[in-house]
């Protein structure tokens, strides 16, 4: 099985938020044997920052630590991790490829086969995140602009939050961070290009991994996968990677909605900040 | 200065001041305590590493960084090897978690992952994994007037005579986050003065003055869990099957528990468990806030 391959070592599937990460992941599943993806039994093993896998591996709970120390410890953790692993983790991540205080880069570069980026649209991420996390379009912008921006941060440090804190930086170095930053291969799937050329987007992805799947196969795992799926599959019975704070996760999933979702004053906030990055991805409109 | 304590349904004695513990009389102490340099290596053969901790059925040592190195031994021993600049509340907040944990292990004692109160004389435990809301549906039975027995952890005995499961309290300290002791109805109830670490917003209550030692029997075992989205908590009784599997899981850091005597230990301890006590899964919505837990403690309520 090709699943088999890479043992002791993991792939990540790095992302700022709302830009495709879960979907590829339900393909994925879909792929690895599953006829039909189980939303919340997706055949990923876990995210990056889950208080759970930090505690099942260092047997210390992550609410009794500051985030610094949390960080401090994530390389080992995930290390040991790929050491009890015979074929590769495959581990979602939303934090920006950035050092802990010791100056070490918090994902261990050493036990990594490589990472899927995902990038999409900032001017489309913006409604989508503003209702995963129940806030205003202008207030999820001042996130996107924002360079000290969290995940999972919570007020006061109280750490009751289900993961731990992740530090995303803003959009644009997001990108940069994970598509400059590390010593192993990156493969950068554009959200729009997944969403037009599904079939040849994730086959080319799964050669470059190394995944050689008959091409019926990716197939069916693309028909098994499709967000009318999932988005149907989350309104029967739920979905626990959705915020608590906003109504559905998958929401329209389309790619240049923005043109109705922001106002002109809107959008050249995040344009004049993001420029540069978004010219490199074809995304200035 | 030697300090003598009871905690964990033993006599301990330490070189510092534990707070969190009841000052005791005792010739001779079960734990002995000491601030010293921690052996690089276990003596026993048969060990269990893990990534911070190395284990064997007698002896443990646990590194947190930045905190303090400790080693356990033979059910009676501690050394505490401080890092530079540590301070007291972190090494008493892990001493008081994983590594009494470990005596208890290696004592044949069952440290089990649960806040409980009393009920008519008998002991209602709320399980669940750290962050489930276990102290947090603690203060809202104590608001209902239920006396509080123990929180995080409950060390379990089983009375072959009687062939029933007892637990005994841990120590009278409750740790609550900053935002329950805001949002608590009785805010004035609650202090800020004992944060169980220097930066971290959670605080623990003390409750001396009103604490139960004996080792009491189980009658209810209410399991915590983090739902989907739904408006209203769910509750599921638990057949034996089930609930033996689930119960399993709630050791406290059971993969510290090694030796195969301790290994059957638990096999029997739960299944006696799982028959003399009714053992409900509670589902939380996945909202949190004080009128959510109030629902659960309702609900807690029906069954007693």
């Amino acid at each position: 099985m090709v699943n088999k391959q890479f043992p002791h070592k993991i792939i990540w599937l790095a992302s700022y938020p709302k830009s495709g990460n879960t979907w590829f992941r339900a393909f994925v599943s879909a792929l690895m044997g599953a006829s039909e993806v189980e939303l919340n039994n997706l055949k990923a093993d876990g995210i990056f920052s889950s208080r759970q896998l930090f505690e099942n591996i260092t047997d210390i709970s992550s609410h009794d630590l500051y985030d610094d120390e949390v960080k401090l410890m994530l390389p080992d953790v995930y290390r040991e991790l790929a050491a009890t692993r015979h074929s590769a983790a495959l581990i979602k991540v939303h934090d920006a490829f950035t050092r802990n205080i010791a100056g070490e880069f918090i994902i261990p570069q050493d036990v990594t086969h490589c990472a899927v980026y995902f990038v999409r649209n900032p001017l489309d991420i913006i409604a989508s995140f503003a209702n995963h996390n129940n806030l205003t379009i202008d207030q999820t912008i001042k996130t996107l602009n924002n360079n000290d921006a969290y995940l999972a941060m919570q007020k006061a440090n109280l750490n009751i939050n289900v993961q731990t804190a992740q530090l995303l930086l803003n959009w644009s170095n997001h990108v940069i961070s994970w598509t400059t930053l590390p010593n192993f291969p990156v493969y950068v799937l554009r959200y729009e290009d997944m969403l037009t050329d599904t079939f040849n987007v994730f086959k080319n992805v799964l050669n470059k991994i190394g995944w050689h799947y008959p091409d019926e196969e990716i197939k069916n795992a693309i028909a098994a996968s499709s967000f009318k799926k999932l988005s149907e599959q989350e309104k029967s019975s739920g979905f626990f990677e959705k915020n608590i704070n906003s109504k559905v996760f998958f929401r329209s999933g389309q790619a240049g909605n923005w043109v109705n979702e922001l106002t002109p004053e809107q959008i050249a906030r995040v344009t004049e900040q993001h420029g540069e990055v978004m010219k490199m991805y074809n995304y200035l409109p | 200065m030697i300090y003598k304590y009871w905690g964990f349904g033993l006599h301990i004695s330490s070189p510092i001041v534990m707070p969190e513990l009841v000052p005791a009389n005792f010739e001779q102490a079960d734990v002995t305590l000491t601030i010293g340099r921690v052996p690089d290596n276990l003596n026993e053969p048969q060990i269990v590493k893990r990534l911070f901790a190395t284990v064997s059925e007698q002896e443990f040592i646990f590194e947190i960084s930045n905190v303090a190195r400790y080693y356990a031994a033979g059910g009676k021993t501690v050394i505490i090897e401080p890092k530079e600049g540590a301070d007291e509340h972190s090494i008493r907040l892990f001493l008081l978690g994983t590594v009494m944990a470990v005596i208890l292990y290696q004592r044949g004692c069952i440290p089990f992952h649960a806040s409980a109160v009393i009920n008519k004389n008998k002991l209602v435990l709320f399980a669940g994994n750290s962050g489930a809301g276990k102290s947090t549906l603690l203060t809202q039975m104590a608001s209902r007037g239920y006396e509080i027995f123990t929180d995080d952890i409950c060390v379990m005995t089983f009375d072959k005579t009687t062939n029933q499961v007892t637990g005994t309290a841990s120590y009278p300290m409750l740790k609550l986050w900053e935002d329950i002791l805001d949002n608590a109805a009785n805010p004035a109830s609650f202090n800020k003065e004992y944060p169980v670490r220097p930066h971290l917003p959670k605080y623990g209550q003390f409750f001396h003055d009103n604490f139960n030692r004996e080792a009491l029997p189980v009658s209810h075992i209410f399991i915590l869990k983090k739902g989907l989205d739904t408006d209203h908590p769910a509750q599921v009784p638990l057949d034996a099957l089930t609930a033996f599997r689930i119960l399993e899981k709630q050791t406290y850091r059971s993969r510290f528990a090694v030796s195969p005597a301790l290994r059957s230990l638990h096999f029997n301890m739960i299944s006696t468990l799982t028959n003399q006590a009714q053992v409900v899964e509670l589902q939380r919505c996945r909202t949190s806030g004080e009128t959510k837990f109030t629902d659960l403690a309702e609900i807690v309520e029906t069954w007693l």
